[in-house]
């Protein structure tokens, strides 16, 4: 399989078949990305398309010393993101809720009982999270970057990122928590405070 | 609730500002990284650790508790139903790609800016203007700071040279004048 490095010094070049295999490689991660930071707002395409488009404009400024190709590509696509929630007009729709988001809002007071309902439940908990821990979320759980990676894909340190998921733990675990009461699981939480009220 | 503790002031001291439950409260906000808590937390949450015994294994277990609760949710979030991007890449693909240039001279980076390209076409009026107004500001204050001082330095130096070619004439006026009186006698 040919690299990343060499299709990137192919398109520098002008090689448009180099920017298709680069575009056919990276479309999945970017889509999915840009989608979970718009939450499914059709704007995500334009987005998605200006970050190859740049890929194919600014291909010499990408070092592939300083970070991996979908690490660059990630953080076009980051800034493009959050350049649109700068607009105006985003900031007024922000919270608007879609029909779906309603039935996802209905499900979470309902039990977990299929697997369908339990990632539309997941789905609305990180559509409700603020952009800057959905993108974290994402970026860590969903694309499987390392936090030092998702951390200089938001421009900001390790620990901050390390920060912002902990909050969105916080909210996500409801979820979570919800399946391991099902299991009737104790948290290892709970162990030690058993294990310290036997001690004393 | 898995997480809840029933006796908030279990094995506190009584010397710490916050309970065993605002600091259990304080890791899963700022995670287990102390040193990385906010300023004003980061004192009290010393001081609850100098003072309490239970602080240490506190600690360790909601580190244990967050790493089950990542990978939890790492296995949840990838089992999410994949999205079919296909249409959004023949969109991609279908679009035309502007023309790469190879290495620009001075003057085609200069032009290109002045005019502009087809992805930003106010360009090609506000950059002219811009240009146009700056090399008119410059034009002016290079005028006004060096042309004018030239022209006194000129025209103070002449205005020497001048006086002193007067005074020159005028004492030949006057010895002139002597020699025209004394040539013209008395009548």
């Amino acid at each position: 399989m040919i690299t990343d490095e060499k299709l990137m010094r192919r398109v520098c070049d002008g090689d448009e078949s180099a920017y298709r295999l680069l575009v056919s490689r990276h479309i999945t991660s970017i889509g999915r990305y840009t989608m979970r930071l718009l939450n499914g707002r059709q704007d995500y395409e334009d987005i998605s398309q200006e970050v190859f488009l740049r890929l194919w404009l600014k291909a010499k400024t990408w070092d592939p010393k300083s970070a991996k190709l979908s690490t660059w590509l990630h953080r076009i696509a980051f800034n493009l993101c959050m350049d649109y929630f700068r607009r105006p007009s985003q900031r007024e729709s922000h919270s608007d809720l879609k029909e779906s988001d309603i039935d996802a809002v209905q499900a979470l007071d309902e039990p977990v009982n299929d697997v369908a309902q339990r990632f539309r439940q997941l789905e609305k908990l990180i559509s409700e999270l603020p952009e800057s821990q959905r993108s974290a979320t994402t970026l860590v759980y969903q694309q499987g970057f390392a936090n030092k990676e998702a951390s200089e894909i938001m421009g900001i340190s390790v620990k901050a990122l390390e920060s912002l998921l902990s909050r969105s733990r916080k909210t996500l675990r409801v979820l979570v928590s919800s399946e391991s009461s099902k299991a009737e699981k104790s948290s290892p939480l709970e162990k030690e405070e058993k294990l310290y009220a036997k001690q004393n | 609730m898995p997480n809840k503790i029933d006796d908030p002031q279990q094995g506190s001291n009584m010397q710490t500002t916050i309970s065993d439950e605002q600091f259990i409260s304080i890791l899963r906000e700022h995670g287990t990284d102390i040193e990385a808590w906010p300023a004003a937390l980061l004192v009290e949450g010393k001081t609850y650790l100098q003072n309490n015994e239970r602080g240490e294994n506190l600690i360790k277990t909601i580190q244990s508790e967050e790493n089950e609760l990542d990978m939890r949710l790492r296995n949840l979030v990838q089992q999410l139903p994949p999205h079919n991007f296909s249409s959004l890449e023949r969109k991609i693909l279908s679009q035309s790609l502007p023309e790469k240039r190879g290495n620009l001279t001075w003057v085609d980076t200069m032009n290109d800016w002045l005019f502009g390209n087809e992805k930003m076409p106010h360009a090609q009026f506000l950059r002219p203007s811009i240009a146009a107004f700056f090399s008119m500001t410059l034009g002016i204050v290079s005028g006004s700071l060096y042309s004018l001082n030239n022209l006194e330095q000129e025209l103070s130096s002449q205005n020497i040279e001048d006086e002193l070619y007067l005074m020159a004439l005028t004492s030949e006026i006057k010895l002139d004048n002597l020699n025209i009186t004394e040539l013209e006698g008395p009548e």
